[in-house]
């Protein structure tokens, strides 16, 4: 796994290129769908933000999505499928 | 009568363009004057927008070296990239903030080119100076933090060609300097010679300038000759079957790619045969390029771009304004000889 954040561990710093391979990344995302832009395309294309030089010789498009709904939204998928036959999911899952 | 380091023998004179590309490079051109007017731009589109006025107009017809001032500067030292540019990829943040060689090369030799009585060559010779490692080459070690093993080779003789040829200027290669400028760049635990035309190139531009040439490594004959296998007319920058992956240590993952001919590395390919010593190896390279240059002439817009796998969608840019003006030199160089 390489790094990402605010410091850019393992980003390409040359923006000439990541910004070159953006074309290729959101056609590949376009392509099963024949000539209708996707939902990346028309609503994500902007939130582009770097390639990693892996080595691996393969391209791939990774996606990334902030956690944060996941807090709340798992917890409470417990609470509602399992709640009748556990008694404290808080602690009885772990 | 202008030329770059990185366009070889190319001759930057008015009409020195092909007129397949004319419209192709006014619509760049003029992108990139009103993206710039919005504060949005890069040395490198600046130093090619200049090398479009030259090819075009025969002298800067636009003030990229205000550009500059304005958008690419701060604390007196040259940026890659405007501030309105690194928002070009999200969450980029401070990280445009970049004082690469290449950005202190574009900036001197912009200026040299407006005004070369003006130009200060020590301030210039001082930025490249501060860049040098302890290992004795000259890169962007503050911009990024990779090992030397897995920086791109080009990427290191590259910001040595270009530091060393504004240190000449600046009156900086002297006493032992050269020599030890030199022995870094050849040196093979450093900078091996892994057959990259674009890295050889610019090792041999160095070392020219350098006056060491005599250290250029053998072996650019293969080389030379392995980046043309699988192409019918041209040559790739690199061997497809030297391209392994350097953590997997097998070509399985790379036995599909394909490689691509191109302007840019014909020109690197013919200042390379001059350091051919077999004069058959040197004799079948010359065929070929002018082979190469009749191909041109017959179908200007071949400029092919990299394909991923069996993707057949572009993996990065095809036609671009350097390519052109290489593919103008040599169409030019085949029209001469014929």
């Amino acid at each position: 796994m390489l790094r990402g954040g605010n410091s850019g561990d393992g980003k390409l710093r040359t923006m000439e290129i990541s910004l070159s391979i953006k074309e290729w990344a959101l056609e590949i995302a376009d392509a099963p769908l024949s000539g209708v832009k996707s939902i990346l395309h028309r609503d994500y294309a902007d939130r582009y933000s770097h390639v990693e030089p892996t080595g691996a010789g393969v391209a791939r498009i990774d996606f990334w999505a902030s956690s944060t709904l996941c807090r709340w939204y798992f917890p409470l998928l417990m609470f509602t499928v399992f709640g009748n036959i556990v008694a404290d999911p808080t602690h009885e899952f772990y | 009568m202008s030329e770059h380091l990185i366009l070889p023998k190319v001759v930057l004179v008015k009409d020195a363009i092909n007129p397949a590309y004319d419209q192709y490079l006014k619509g760049w051109r003029e992108e990139a004057i009103r993206r710039a007017d919005e504060g949005d731009t890069a040395a490198s589109i600046c130093l090619q927008a200049t090398l479009i006025d030259l090819v075009l107009y025969g002298k800067p017809r636009h003030a990229w070296n205000e550009v500059m001032d304005e958008y690419l500067t701060k604390d007196d030292k040259p940026l890659a990239y405007s501030e309105a540019f690194g928002k070009r990829l999200h969450k980029f943040n401070n990280q445009y903030r970049q004082t690469t060689v290449h950005a202190i090369h574009t900036r001197w030799w912009i200026e040299r080119l407006n005004d070369s009585n003006a130009v200060d060559h020590e301030r210039f010779a001082t930025l490249v100076l501060n860049k040098r490692q302890e290992d004795g080459l000259i890169y962007d070690a503050d911009v990024s933090e990779t090992i030397l093993r897995h920086r791109m080779k080009a990427e290191l003789t590259l910001s040595m060609a270009m530091a060393v040829e504004i240190l000449r200027a600046a009156g900086k290669l002297t006493g032992t300097l050269p020599l030890e400028l030199s022995t870094s760049i050849t040196d093979q635990r450093k900078c091996p010679a892994l057959g990259y035309m674009s890295t050889e190139f610019f090792r041999l531009k160095a070392l020219n300038i350098l006056c060491h040439v005599n250290l250029f490594p053998t072996g650019i004959a293969e080389h030379v000759e392995a980046c043309a296998e699988d192409l019918d007319v041209g040559w790739c920058d690199f061997s497809m079957k030297s391209k392994v992956d350097a953590y997997m240590g097998t070509a399985k993952r790379t036995q599909r790619d394909k490689p691509i001919h191109s302007p840019l590395i014909a020109c690197y390919v013919a200042m390379l045969t001059e350091q051919i010593l077999d004069a058959d190896k040197k004799a079948k390279a010359l065929d070929r390029l002018a082979s190469y240059t009749r191909h041109l002439k017959r179908n200007p817009l071949d400029i092919p771009a990299f394909q991923m796998r069996d993707v057949p969608i572009r993996f990065g840019a095809d036609k671009t304004p350097i390519e052109m003006i290489c593919a103008s030199h040599l169409i030019t160089q085949c029209r001469k000889e014929t």
